[in-house]
């Protein structure tokens, strides 16, 4: 799908003033209800969340937690996604390339999320940024068919 | 060349031009000049030799322009001076139109003496050497050469140096305190210093008073036992010139006198300095912690007397804070030490310092210092009147009012021929806005000193603010008579002619002034002041209707002229008013080509090209004129909006189709969220709200379809449908197709649910659906998506308290309300803001709840927020003056006149009316339990619950003012804690004895402003029909049918009022009698009734609306009012009614229908209450619910009150903002499209 003209893309972080933003994404784009535990990692990871702005409209997110694991910092993707709408435009890609950007800045070690298993579109599109498949997890999900999920992966050579 | 003074004849003083108040008249023989007679020798002159007045001055002119230049320069050649073009090292005086030329400040900074020009006009009518003193603008060096041997005068250079009459003064103390101490009731030895002190200033200040009088020092110094050296020395001047017998040698005696007395001051001040030093380290180590150690309380005379004379020469004009310069002249005067205290007697110097002092600390806020000083004084002198109103000004500062009216009036009665003290007692009424007194004060301080600059002044801002014109006038006039050279003088007269509906006079005004400014002027750091002048002068023309003149006056100032911009914009308005159209469209082309947006140039341009109409309406020849001027402008002008939107209002059909098209579609594309509302005023027009329909329904198909506008190939961004939509919903609310709107709006949400813009105006359209509660339910969806966001929070309080959600759900309007407050007192702070808005919506709330005791207490606020804003005016009477600010200031004045016609104003006052009707309808014991009995059980029980909250909110409110009582004091002490509201629930409002008093009160002010508003007269009828007032209600009646005869509420008052005025019995008294024939006579005026009965008169307001529902129900209630038996015709009436479809030419989205949600609201309420038939009542309920399926009055099944409606306050959205209308899991998962992906988890 092409647009009529540019129309500039711009990334803003979450804060406690704008967090509703995020949960309005995540109610249509997601068939799960997250949590406040999710939303308050989302805050406190910072540059490694991010909402996404075309042309000052918020038409998608990433949002990721921090993890520590044995000494190196580790980033797992809780949820992208882009409304309906605007897919197709790159803005998923923006709103990753950020991340990933942040994790080479920050000396993060690996990155990772799960994906359920049928979801070949999104496993495409990781695999595009080098992410790999690295394990299963039979039965993650409890409401939806299929209930089990891969493990994406992409490490970072440390230096 | 007879000219005397500066002044133009006609405001001389000699000729007033106005007759003057009793309080100026003076005695006939000075009536030539009397302030300067005051001060200048009475004796005749004839002994001095007029044309060696002035010898051996060197004077040099500045800021005189001729013809004044040249009389000036012959007068004082005439007198024996000398002149010279340039200040020189020769040069002994400068002679000065006013303040700050060039040449003032060259000379100042040589220390040269300046003096203004009516000194030498003074000299030269009197035929003497007038006393120079109050003429002075700068003093400096001697004003004439001291070579030049006098034999008229004595000299007045000093013949003794500083040095030695300071050493005068040490011995003279000395001296005294020995004979002092040598004597047999000897002061206390930490007295003696400071009494010795005062013994020699008394000695010679009584010198000096026996030579202002005319008397020998020798007379004084007979009285004395120990005559100190200084008044010795005056005996031996005074003997060796008396040979010469002048009076005139008197005066310099007195002044030499004077001279030696300040340094006498001085000196013995700082001589007790050593003393005070130590008595103070003693003093303040015994006064509480509180006090301030850094303040000095002790001041050295001559500090004392600088800091004065900033304070009196500058400050005053400043400040804005209440000032006051008094002349301290009664009270420094001296008396002797034995001398019995007297009512009003002037102080000893000591006193008189501190006095001074007072002063001084007042002017700088050092309260504590400044009543420090005061109790000091009143300790010797307990009843002394000054000091007394001091204390009280002083106290006044502090917060403590009472006591400060209790001195300030003691201190009048102990000294009533002060002009002090009621300088003072004007100040104080000042400062608590009671301007009509304080008026009348600084009226009785001037008759006791008639010239006093600052009491003049002070006046001349009070009048300006009551608006006394005439008395702003004279005060204005009196100033610039005795001050004429000081700009201000000049442009305050000025102003106060223009105010006075005087613009020619003010012209006349501005001219003299500019007549007494050099070429050079202005310098460059006045060019914009300047520029102001010229500009306010040109308008001054203008209004006038001079535009010749005005256009001429611009011309001719156009170099001087900083303000280009309005220099412009003044000459093309001027030039089309002069009928020279052609010149006046070339200057508004080059202001286009500024600023191609400013609506104004265009409509400038349109005028000139006779192609404007006020109404909007132009002929087909004159839009294709129209239309070929704004094509050729837009290509000049390719980046204005104004060019592209102005032709949308006169454009038509095709035409306006094309444009409109052309003006959407890139809006749209880049997403204006305001474009709606940009375009609204286009929905006036009959055809252009089916022509936009119709074309942006074209648009979304195409855009839905081929994803671009129709015939074009350019993909649109995924937001244009977004927008469309957007816009869409807004027309069918605007066109009353809520259903149509909701659909378009719940689908912009299901296209991207992010924009807040959209659950706003879904918000907007359940408002006009009639479902408050579901509007403010979404509102509150909006403001949780930005909470930064002030609007949008401002805009849910509002709709919650539409929703009367005031206090009782959780998140209630007050709570939403104070979130963008400061912390702390939360609901004042929003009283602070003047939150004007909030106030009303929640008044309105309060009243449709019934507590009248909370909505007139916020309805009363917005008067009040009026009140202070009309009150903020005062401060810039003087600033605007001093600033030139004029056109502003003159536009600000202006505006403040009419401030309470505006919207807010005139709402308040009409809620308030109806708050005090409900008062006087409802008797008060009653009242309460009224208000429940007529409410259903299920609101009785919201009442309670809602009580219930009250209370609980109050026991919070009460606790929380302790605990901030508290802490404000631990934090500050005793100041800035607020006065708490001693009646925060307005419960003492309603007791009000009268409420058709208070009514009244408002109504004037609405009548006053607002006389063309239906609702003013409507209310006045009310009033007056319950106060009896038949007279006054005629004419209330009189004023509706005037304004709209055929209105359903003139009629209701009609017909009311001759029921009324026809059923009373007849006429026993006299003014009975008089009103029976005043209204017999005026009946056949009134054409609805002529020779009709009120029932003949109601049939025929029928016939002539037969189709409308207001005006059937307005008959159906005046017919069963005038006949009882014919409720159920009147009943039959109304339900017979039938809500017309109107005509749309698309029928898809639902029919829109004729009848208004507020009408048949209102309609049920009159069936409910006046007809009281339940039955019929409950049948147009579900009439109306078919209607309007939304409102949750007529409970439509698609309302808020429906229990599946997921605005159901019991199961309301929560703040998670799952939005009911696109239920989770619509969006697919896996939509098929390339690069959409999901990453699903679940925390962990």
């Amino acid at each position: 799908m092409g647009t009529g003209r540019e129309a500039s893309v711009s990334l803003d972080g979450v804060r406690d003033k704008n967090m509703m933003q995020l949960k309005k994404l995540n109610t249509v784009l997601f068939p799960v209800r997250y949590n406040d535990k999710y939303y308050a990692d989302a805050i406190s990871s910072g540059e490694f969340t991010k909402l996404a702005y075309y042309s000052d409209i918020c038409v998608g997110a990433i949002a990721c937690r921090l993890e520590t694991k044995g000494g190196t910092m580790r980033v797992y993707i809780m949820t992208l996604g882009v409304l309906a709408p605007y897919r197709g435009i790159g803005i998923g890609s923006k709103l990753l390339n950020h991340v990933l950007d942040m994790c080479t800045k920050q000396n993060v070690s690996e990155i990772y999320l799960h994906v359920q298993t049928n979801n070949e579109d999104a496993i495409k599109f990781y695999k595009k940024f080098g992410f790999d498949i690295t394990d299963t997890i039979p039965d993650y999900y409890i409401n939806i068919e299929p209930r089990d999920c891969y493990v994406v992966t992409k490490s970072f050579a440390q230096i | 060349m007879s000219q005397k003074r500066n002044l133009p004849s006609w405001i001389s003083s000699r000729d007033p031009p106005h007759p003057q108040p009793e309080s100026k008249k003076k005695p006939k023989d000075d009536a030539d000049d009397e302030h300067n007679i005051r001060n200048a020798p009475q004796s005749s002159s004839t002994t001095t030799d007029f044309s060696k007045l002035l010898e051996g001055v060197v004077f040099v002119l500045s800021g005189f322009v001729n013809p004044e230049r040249s009389t000036l320069r012959s007068q004082a050649l005439a007198m024996g001076a000398t002149y010279q073009p340039d200040w020189n090292s020769d040069s002994t005086l400068l002679i000065c139109a006013f303040p700050n030329t060039p040449k003032f400040r060259q000379v100042q900074s040589n220390s040269g003496t300046i003096v203004s020009k009516d000194w030498i006009a003074e000299c030269y009518t009197q035929k003497k050497l007038v006393d120079i003193e109050q003429y002075l603008l700068h003093a400096g060096k001697p004003w004439r050469k001291t070579s030049a041997p006098q034999n008229t005068t004595i000299r007045v250079e000093e013949p003794f140096s500083v040095t030695e009459v300071k050493k005068w003064a040490r011995d003279d103390l000395t001296e005294t305190i020995s004979w002092l101490e040598s004597q047999e009731e000897k002061p206390a030895p930490g007295e003696i210093k400071r009494i010795a002190a005062e013994g020699v200033l008394t000695c010679l200040q009584d010198a000096i008073d026996s030579l202002e009088q005319k008397k020998d020092v020798g007379s004084v110094t007979e009285l004395w036992s120990f005559v100190p050296r200084v008044v010795k020395e005056l005996g031996k001047m005074e003997s060796s010139s008396k040979t010469e017998n002048s009076t005139a040698s008197k005066d310099q005696l007195c002044k030499q006198a004077k001279s030696w007395k300040k340094i006498y001051e001085a000196e013995l001040a700082q001589k007790g300095d050593e003393e005070e030093e130590e008595a103070k380290s003693r003093r303040t180590s015994g006064v509480a912690s509180g006090y301030d150690s850094d303040e000095t309380v002790e001041m050295t005379e001559e500090e004392i007397e600088h800091a004065y004379r900033n304070v009196s020469v500058d400050k005053v004009e400043a400040n804005s804070t209440p000032s006051l310069s008094l002349s301290l002249s009664s009270a420094s005067s001296a008396s002797s030490l034995s001398c019995p205290r007297t009512m009003g007697a002037p102080l000893p110097p000591k006193e008189a310092n501190l006095f001074k002092l007072i002063v001084k600390s007042y002017e700088t806020k050092q309260y504590k210092k400044g009543l420090k000083a005061a109790d000091a004084i009143l300790k010797k002198f307990p009843s002394h009147g000054e000091t007394l109103s001091m204390k009280g000004l002083t106290l006044n500062c502090m917060d403590r009012k009472t006591e400060a009216y209790e001195l300030v009036r003691h201190g009048v009665k102990n000294d009533i021929k002060s002009h002090v003290c009621w300088h003072v007692y004007g100040l104080l009424y000042r400062s608590d806005r009671e301007y009509r007194e304080a008026i009348k004060c600084y009226r009785n301080a001037l008759r006791i000193d008639p010239d006093n600059l600052e009491i003049l002044r002070d006046l001349s801002l009070l009048q300006a603010q009551m608006r006394d014109l005439s008395g702003f006038v004279e005060t204005r006039q009196q100033l610039l008579t005795l001050k004429p050279n000081h700009r201000m003088n000049w442009i305050g007269f000025a102003v106060s002619q223009h105010l006075n509906a005087n613009a020619s006079k003010a012209v006349e005004i501005l001219e003299a002034f500019e007549g007494t400014l050099e070429d050079d002027y202005p310098p460059e750091n006045e060019l914009c002041e300047h520029t102001e002048m010229i500009m306010y002068k040109v308008s001054l023309l203008e209004e006038s209707g001079a535009f010749g003149k005005a256009l001429e006056e611009l011309h001719k100032n156009e170099p001087k002229i900083v303000d280009k911009l309005s220099y412009k914009e003044q000459e093309a308005y001027l030039l089309w008013k002069l009928g020279r159209p052609a010149e006046a469209s070339k200057l508004y082309r080059v202001l286009l080509s500024m600023n191609p947006d400013n609506y104004r140039y265009y409509e400038g341009l349109q005028k000139c090209l006779g192609l404007y109409s006020e109404s909007g309406q132009y002929s087909s020849d004159r839009i294709e004129k129209l239309n070929a001027l704004y094509q050729s402008l837009s290509e000049q002008y390719t980046r204005s909006s104004a060019v592209k939107r102005i032709p949308l209002d006169f454009l038509q059909d095709e035409r306006f189709k094309e444009a409109v098209a052309k003006y959407i579609k890139p809006l749209l594309t880049k997403g204006v969220p305001s474009l709606f509302s940009d375009l609204c005023s286009l929905y006036d027009h009959p055809r252009k709200p089916d022509i936009l329909e119709q074309l942006v329904v074209e648009m979304e198909h195409s855009i839905r379809t081929t994803g671009s506008y129709p015939g074009s190939d350019v993909k649109e961004p995924p937001s244009t449908l977004l927008w469309t939509l957007f816009f869409l919903a807004q027309h069918y609310d605007k066109r009353g197709q809520y259903d149509a709107a909701l659909g378009k709006i719940d689908e912009a949400i299901a296209h991207t649910p992010t924009v807040i813009d959209l659950y706003s105006v879904k918000s907007r359209i359940m408002k006009h659906a009639g479902d408050l509660t579901a509007a403010a339910a979404l509102a509150d969806e909006a403001r949780c998506m930005d909470l930064a966001d002030r609007y949008i929070n401002s805009e849910c309080v509002k709709r919650m308290l539409q929703a009367d959600q005031v206090y009782i759900s959780v998140t209630s309007a007050e709570k939403t309300a104070v979130l963008f407050t400061k912390e702390g007192d939360q609901l004042n702070s929003l009283h602070d803001m003047q939150c004007m808005w909030y106030d009303l919506a929640s008044g309105d709330s309060y009243f449709r709840q019934g507590d009248l005791g909370r909505a007139l207490k916020r309805f009363l606020a917005v008067e009040k927020h009026y009140s202070d804003i009309s009150e903020d005016q005062f401060d810039f009477h003087s600033y605007c003056l001093r600033k030139m600010t004029l056109r502003s200031y003159v536009g600000m004045l202006k505006f403040e006149d009419r401030l309470h016609s505006f919207p807010y104003f005139h709402k308040a006052a009409i809620r308030a009316i109806r708050c005090y009707l409900k008062l006087h309808d409802t008797p008060k014991s009653t009242a309460e339990e009224d208000e429940m009995s007529k409410l259903a059980p299920a609101q009785k029980k919201k009442m309670k619950k809602q009580k219930k909250a009250e209370a609980r909110a109050k026991k919070e409110a009460e606790t929380k003012i302790e605990e901030s009582t508290a802490s404000g004091v631990s934090k500050s002490g005793k100041r800035n804690v607020k006065p708490v509201d001693p009646d925060p629930h307005g419960e003492k409002l309603i007791q009000v004895e009268d409420p058709m008093a208070e009514a009244s009160k408002y109504l004037r002010l609405l009548q006053k402003h607002s006389p063309n508003s239906l609702e003013t007269h409507l209310l006045s009828f009310e009033v007056n029909m319950r106060k009896e007032k038949f007279l006054l209600a005629f004419q209330a009646v009189k004023q509706l049918l005037k304004l709209d005869a055929e209105n359903p509420d003139s009629h209701r008052s009609l017909v009311k009022f001759f029921l009324k005025t026809g059923s009373t019995s007849a006429p026993t008294t006299e003014a009975e009698k008089l009103r029976c024939s005043v209204l017999e006579a005026e009946r056949p005026s009134i054409s609805q009734l002529q020779n009709k009965s009120l029932v003949e008169a109601n049939k025929e307001f029928l016939g002539r609306h037969e189709d409308s529902l207001v005006h059937r129900a307005a008959y159906a209630e005046m017919l069963c009012l005038l006949d009882p038996s014919k409720k159920t015709e009147a009943i039959k009436l109304i339900e017979d009614s039938t809500n017309k479809v109107v005509q749309q030419t698309n029928g898809a989205h639902g029919l829109a229908r004729e009848w208004k949600l507020k009408d048949c609201i209102a309609v049920h309420k009159l069936l409910e209450t006046v007809f009281l038939d339940s039955e019929a009542a409950s049948r147009w309920k579900s009439r109306c619910a078919e209607y309007f399926p939304f409102s949750t009055h007529f409970e439509g099944k698609r309302s808020s009150v429906m229990p599946d409606s997921v605005y159901n306050s019991s199961l309301k959205s929560n703040e998670n903002g799952d939005t009911p209308n696109h239920p989770m899991g619509q969006t697919e998962l896996n939509d098929g499209q390339l690069e959409a992906f999901k990453s699903l988890t679940v925390s962990t």
